[in-house]
């Protein structure tokens, strides 16, 4: 197997950089869940959501902001 | 709950369905050729390829069983929706490209690549078997599910059909999940859910009084009482009831009909008389199975629920609303759901549906599935976590997911359209909220049953609707399943025969046993789809994505960026994930009481998720045995070490 061009490796390291990101924000979805659920019960500013709800969602709206960032940052690689 | 049909949601259904399926054919057989497959693909554009992601990636899991738990439980089923994009982060971020440099297209082929060993063939092979059949379980109980309104047939039927069509298709060598086909139906389920969550946001909520007297077959059940008075008059005398039923009241009507009431004591200090709420009985004894006392039939079943006791400002009715008014509405209200439980006594068993009234709000927080999660006890939040784990990791490890990545000519294609999929699969995810609390107060759920949640929402609006969203779910069911079906034969035909046992033959027995192979699995899928049945498809296919990830995750991850990983180790690895999660599954609360019908207290196992568990089991065996096989001579390094 050939060794990375430099292509790849940058999209690699992109790719690994956003994964930490969402992995943080993942976790910390989950940690609001096990251990405050006052927190997640509580109102947002926007009034009809709680948090549970606008970071839920949040979540699924990060996943596609990091995926088009991913495609504007990443170069095509052979 | 038993159902009737209506001839035109049958024609719409078996039209689509019969269109699909020969658009498939036709696609399929000018594509037949392993190199015609992947080389057509080569001039998708990405934006179909993306939509086919969709189509492929939302199964009868996603629209059925999420819409399921989130009408029954509340939020926790959206936890699955969060879970399942999260795994598409992954996939794309870690995983993707990386494997792709390994160039291999089968996920074997590509653990494999470096070593060529028969451990690792077999492990593999063993690996994608298994997680195909727990993938094709939820399948087989989704089409079960969605036969059963449609043609009022018994579950088993539905599960018949799609057992038999698609073995049909795979030994004719058909090709049902073509990329075409993929988008079209992955763009219409969207568009199809689409119009659905409209239709809810217009109809608005209305508060069901809860003052009806329980005559009325077709009104959902949600009758509360506090005047045991009031019944007698209606001609109701009580019935003594055996100490199974210390929470319970019955009346008998003068029809020979029973109600039976719930009896809740008021909270608070001031004394009220005992709060009734109706309850309903489905029974199965020596005479048959009766429901309220008298057997079951078209016009004495049980009733459809999900209501409203209480809407804010005590409104009747609520009017068109916006998506925030939507939820902050639900926030507000009182809903009814309900919960069951099962009495046993000299009769027979009684299966025993009874009112539940909540919050909005508690609703809208996780912990309604996950119960231990609210009382912050440990072995909930172990298999939440357990369960999120599984969800983040499982989509990269799902062999038939990968190999979709690759039916694209260059990286940039590939990039473009798995954005393309991650932004409708989103979409979709952001509506199943909408569809789940819709059904939770659509008056039309079936008590016993929570995958029936989303096709009954649909037809309560139309018989169209709801003729056209089933079809488009049934045939996205045919597609996994032929898929998955396919993939499972491959793998024993080619990897187990051929590879690893070594057996020679020519083209004519290969395609024998892969066929042989087909039929045997699909059988096989079957019976356990239907001995599943009573277990919500969301939660299965959750258990399949346990046992990929832990039997896979480890060993991709380690081959991609650890270079000391050996061969032996990447078998053991699969192997422990596999066997340990699959036995954790098995031995587990859910499995003793949905499958074997055992007492749950028995089970060994502290709850139901095992990825938490396993998954670091796979890592740690990976490392312990590559670093005790550890070669004489250094191996290649991995090409992304210089990364790590």
């Amino acid at each position: 197997m050939s060794q990375p061009t430099s292509d790849q490796a940058h999209n690699a390291r992109w790719g690994l950089i956003f994964f930490t990101v969402y992995f943080v924000l993942y976790v910390g979805f989950m940690a609001l869940a096990a251990f405050a659920p006052a927190v997640m019960a509580a109102p947002t500013p926007l009034g009809s959501v709680n948090v549970a709800i606008m970071y839920g969602m949040g979540l699924i709206f990060a996943a596609i902001v990091l995926a088009l960032l991913y495609l504007c940052l990443a170069r095509a690689a052979d | 709950m038993l159902y009737s049909t209506s001839p035109v949601a049958i024609a719409i259904f078996a039209f689509f369905v019969a269109a699909v399926l020969s658009l498939s054919f036709y696609l399929g057989r000018r594509a037949k050729s392993a190199q015609g497959y992947y080389a057509a693909h080569g001039q998708i554009p990405w934006f179909i390829n993306g939509m086919a992601f969709a189509g492929d990636y939302l199964s009868a899991a996603s629209f059925l069983g999420i819409c399921g738990l989130i009408a029954f439980y509340g939020f926790d089923g959206f936890l699955y929706s969060i879970g399942y994009l999260a795994g598409w982060v992954v996939a794309l971020f870690v995983i993707a490209e990386p494997f792709k440099k390994l160039g291999k297209f089968t996920f074997a082929d590509a653990l494999d690549a470096r070593f060529n060993s028969p451990g690792i063939k077999l492990a593999a092979a063993v690996s994608t078997l298994i997680v195909s059949v727990f993938y094709l379980i939820p399948q087989m109980v989704g089409a079960g599910v969605l036969i059963r309104p449609l043609l009022g047939l018994p579950h088993w039927a539905g599960v018949l059909m799609v057992g038999l069509t698609v073995t049909l298709i795979v030994v004719t060598a058909g090709m049902v999940s073509t990329t075409w086909v993929q988008f079209i139906k992955g763009s219409l389920l969207v568009l199809f859910c689409g119009v659905l969550v409209v239709l809810i946001l217009q109809r608005g909520f209305k508060q069901t009084p809860a003052v009806n007297a329980p005559t009325d077959a077709s009104e959902p059940a949600g009758f509360i009482s506090t005047n045991e008075y009031a019944l007698t008059q209606l001609g109701a005398t009580k019935i003594a009831l055996p100490a199974a039923w210390k929470n319970y009241l019955r009346y008998s009507l003068p029809s020979g009909r029973t109600v039976t009431f719930r009896v809740q004591q008021p909270t608070g200090n001031v004394p009220a008389s005992p709060i009734l709420t109706e309850a309903q009985v489905l029974s199965k004894t020596t005479h048959g199975t009766l429901v309220n006392g008298l057997p079951q039939s078209a016009d004495n079943d049980l009733r459809p629920v999900g209501t409203i006791a209480h809407l804010p400002n005590d409104a009747k009715t609520t009017g068109p609303l916006g998506p925030l008014a939507f939820l902050r509405t639900i926030n507000d209200s009182t809903i009814v759901t309900w919960s069951s439980e099962t009495l046993r006594d000299d009769q027979g068993a009684h299966q025993v549906f009874y009112q539940v009234p909540q919050s909005g709000a508690a609703l809208l927080t996780p912990g309604g599935y996950f119960k231990d999660l609210k009382k912050e006890k440990l072995p909930g939040r172990l298999d939440f976590f357990s369960l999120m784990l599984a969800l983040f990791c499982g989509t990269a490890s799902l062999p038939h997911i990968l190999i979709r990545y690759y039916t694209v000519k260059d990286a940039s294609a590939a990039r473009k359209s798995t954005i393309v999929g991650i932004i409708a699969i989103g979409i979709f995810y952001v509506m199943t909220l909408y569809l789940g609390l819709g059904a939770m107060t659509s008056g039309a759920m079936d008590p016993t049953n929570n995958n029936m949640a989303a096709p009954l929402l649909a037809k309560s609006f139309s018989n169209v609707l709801f003729a056209i969203i089933s079809a488009i779910a049934f045939t996205t069911v045919l597609g996994t399943v032929s898929g998955l079906l396919m993939a499972a034969a491959g793998a024993v035909a080619h990897d187990l025969i051929e590879s690893f046992f070594k057996v020679r033959s020519d083209d004519h027995a290969k395609v024998l046993h892969g066929k042989i192979a087909a039929v045997v699995l699909g059988a096989g899928a079957m019976v356990l789809g239907i001995l599943f049945q009573q277990l919500n498809v969301s939660f299965l296919v959750g258990w399949a994505f346990n046992i990929a990830a832990s039997a896979n995750f480890p060993a991709l991850i380690m081959l991609l960026f650890w270079p000391r990983t050996t061969a032996k180790g990447i078998a053991a690895a699969v192997f422990v994930g596999m066997i340990s999660s699959l036995g954790w599954i098995l031995l587990s609360q859910q499995c003793y009481k949905d499958v074997y019908g055992i007492d749950p207290q028995l089970s060994p196992i502290p709850f139901s998720q095992p990825a938490l568990v396993t998954i670091p089991l796979g890592f740690l065996t990976l490392i312990v045995v590559s670093l005790l096989t550890q070669p004489r001579q250094p191996t290649a390094t991995s090409p992304l070490a210089a990364l790590v």
